[in-house]
């Protein structure tokens, strides 16, 4: 009995010990980049591995440096525009599609849900043409419009909210029904309150896509006061390319944003990865 | 459609009849507790509608001249001294149409993997948009980024005479298709002497300038090459 219980407790030490290696190896790239960012740029080239900690001092003024350089305060209200209107417009759509894909009956109905399936299968880049002319050819150049159009529906989104809504008791809807709940009221007082949890996890979802987007904002905003975080520190990477503590700075001050939505919201954020199966 | 409008009539005449007894502050109060969602999607929508309208009709959409320079951390973007000289030289309203200049572009079709990034899919995107009129980079690169396909074969300008007078600099790659060209195909202009290197010190080595393939500006991007040379200009 004591020889079964010491094993468990070895087991349990092995597990935790295996945790914090493994955790150790995933936080190395954070701290490395906070550490750099207070640095010298011969410190932080340096290859002696005792130059972990800033020989020579905590050089705070290279987030002066970047800040300087770079409108933060710009940056951070650009991406913060692009996440919340990606986040309204992707609930907002997915929510209205996955309702009408999951419960209600009109033609065509299987052919149209594969449509939306078959941008799932295809790769962002195909759209990137097609969009970009679209929004070129509307004036949407430079504009948070331009940022946000790709978010404006989610064919994930809609698979999701869909899955969602074929989970919940027909009951509900039936009852209502008979109460005289038209179609709309159905949707709005009954059935969508019920999805909360599917879209916090698509809105969480979509706020780290829309943060991580590179691509998308490099080709509408080429402007320095209508991109984004993640396209301006890619600005920053060639003009800093061989100054280390000043990238890691401007990559500290970008990363802080998203930090902070994830301990705002760390029970959604798993409970999100539980429910979508971390899919986007 | 008549069914729904019909619908809505009587909808609105019930809502009408049941608030009829409240006084002002109650009617407001009922409005907003049931109606609160729709109020708001007809703010947001007729304010989206408003923006689109605003952007799609007030806003300067078409270009002068886009322009491309990779590889380069110069201060070479819209507004930069370079791009002031040469809406200046050319004399262009821009107010009228746009001159776009994108100092911010990172590739290398010479190097493995140099084309891996969002930059590249940023310069494919713009090519095909038939947006771009220039692209500047380093010879070898410019001559990858030929080989692609994605910059204009000289042999097809309009004006041949202008190949003729920069015989000299004229840059071959090999053709991306044999079918195509069996021999090298002429794809840019070797601009290493040129002010984007002695003037703005865009590059400290060698680079090229190459033609959009799909450019519907072609006399634009002539424009640039005669510029960059301190070529006066012909009125």
């Amino acid at each position: 009995m004591e020889g079964a219980e010491a094993r468990a407790r070895r087991r349990k030490i092995l597990t935790h010990i295996v945790l914090i290696i493994m955790a150790f190896i995933m936080l190395v790239p954070f701290a490395w980049m906070v550490l750099t960012a207070l640095k010298t740029n011969q410190e932080s080239i340096s290859v002696n591995p005792f130059y972990i900690f800033p020989a020579n001092g905590w050089h705070w003024e290279n987030f002066a440096t970047v800040w300087k350089s770079y409108n933060f305060v710009i940056l951070y209200k650009n991406t913060i525009l692009m996440i919340f209107f990606r986040v309204v417009c992707a609930c907002l759509t997915a929510t209205m599609a996955g309702y009408a894909f999951g419960r209600l009956k009109f033609p065509f109905k299987n052919a149209l849900f594969a449509l939306v399936l078959i941008q799932m299968m295809v790769p962002a880049q195909i759209f990137i043409i097609p969009q970009y002319l679209m929004v070129s050819k509307i004036g949407m150049l430079n504009t948070t419009f331009g940022l946000v159009f790709p978010g404006l529906v989610t064919a994930f989104g809609t698979y999701l909210l869909k899955t969602g809504y074929e989970g919940l008791p027909m009951e509900l809807e039936e009852a209502a029904s008979i109460d005289g709940c038209s179609v709309p009221g159905r949707f709005l007082h009954i059935m969508m309150p019920l999805t909360r949890s599917s879209m916090v996890s698509l809105g969480i979802f979509t706020a780290v896509f829309a943060f991580k987007d590179l691509m998308w904002p490099m080709i509408v905003c080429s402007s320095a006061t209508t991109t984004t975080l993640s396209a301006g520190l890619a600005k920053m990477q060639g003009q800093y390319g061989s100054e280390y503590p000043t990238m890691m700075a401007a990559a500290t001050l970008a990363v802080l944003p998203m930090v902070i939505i994830y301990l705002i919201f760390q029970k959604q954020f798993v409970e999100g990865i539980a429910t979508s199966g971390g899919k986007l | 459609m008549g069914n729904l409008i019909i619908r809505l009539k009587k909808h609105f005449a019930s809502e009408k009849e049941k608030i009829s007894y409240l006084d002002t502050k109650g009617k407001a109060a009922y409005i907003l507790h049931y109606y609160w969602l729709w109020i708001l999607g007809i703010c947001f929508g007729t304010f989206l509608v408003l923006y689109i309208l605003l952007h799609v009709f007030f806003t300067v959409k078409d270009y002068w001249f886009y322009a491309i320079f990779a590889n380069t951390t110069a201060n070479a973007g819209n507004h930069s001294q370079l791009w002031e000289d040469f809406v200046e030289y050319a004399g262009y309203d821009t107010k009228e149409k746009k001159v776009e200049m994108n100092a911010t572009a990172y590739f290398d079709p010479s190097v493995s993997g140099g084309t891996n990034n969002s930059y590249y899919q940023m310069f494919v995107a713009v090519t095909e948009a038939k947006d771009l009129d220039v692209l500047v980079m380093g010879t070898e690169g410019l001559i990858g980024v030929g080989s692609s396909g994605r910059l204009r074969d000289l042999r097809d300008l309009e004006d041949p005479s202008f190949l003729e007078e920069y015989e000299s600099r004229i840059i071959y790659c090999e053709p991306y298709n044999e079918e195509y060209s069996q021999e090298p195909v002429p794809v840019g202009f070797d601009v290493s002497d040129s002010l984007l290197v002695t003037k703005y010190h865009l590059y400290d080595v060698d680079c090229a300038l190459g033609i959009g393939a799909y450019t519907t500006r072609e006399e634009s991007a002539e424009l640039f090459l005669e510029f960059i040379l301190g070529k006066e200009r012909e009125e």
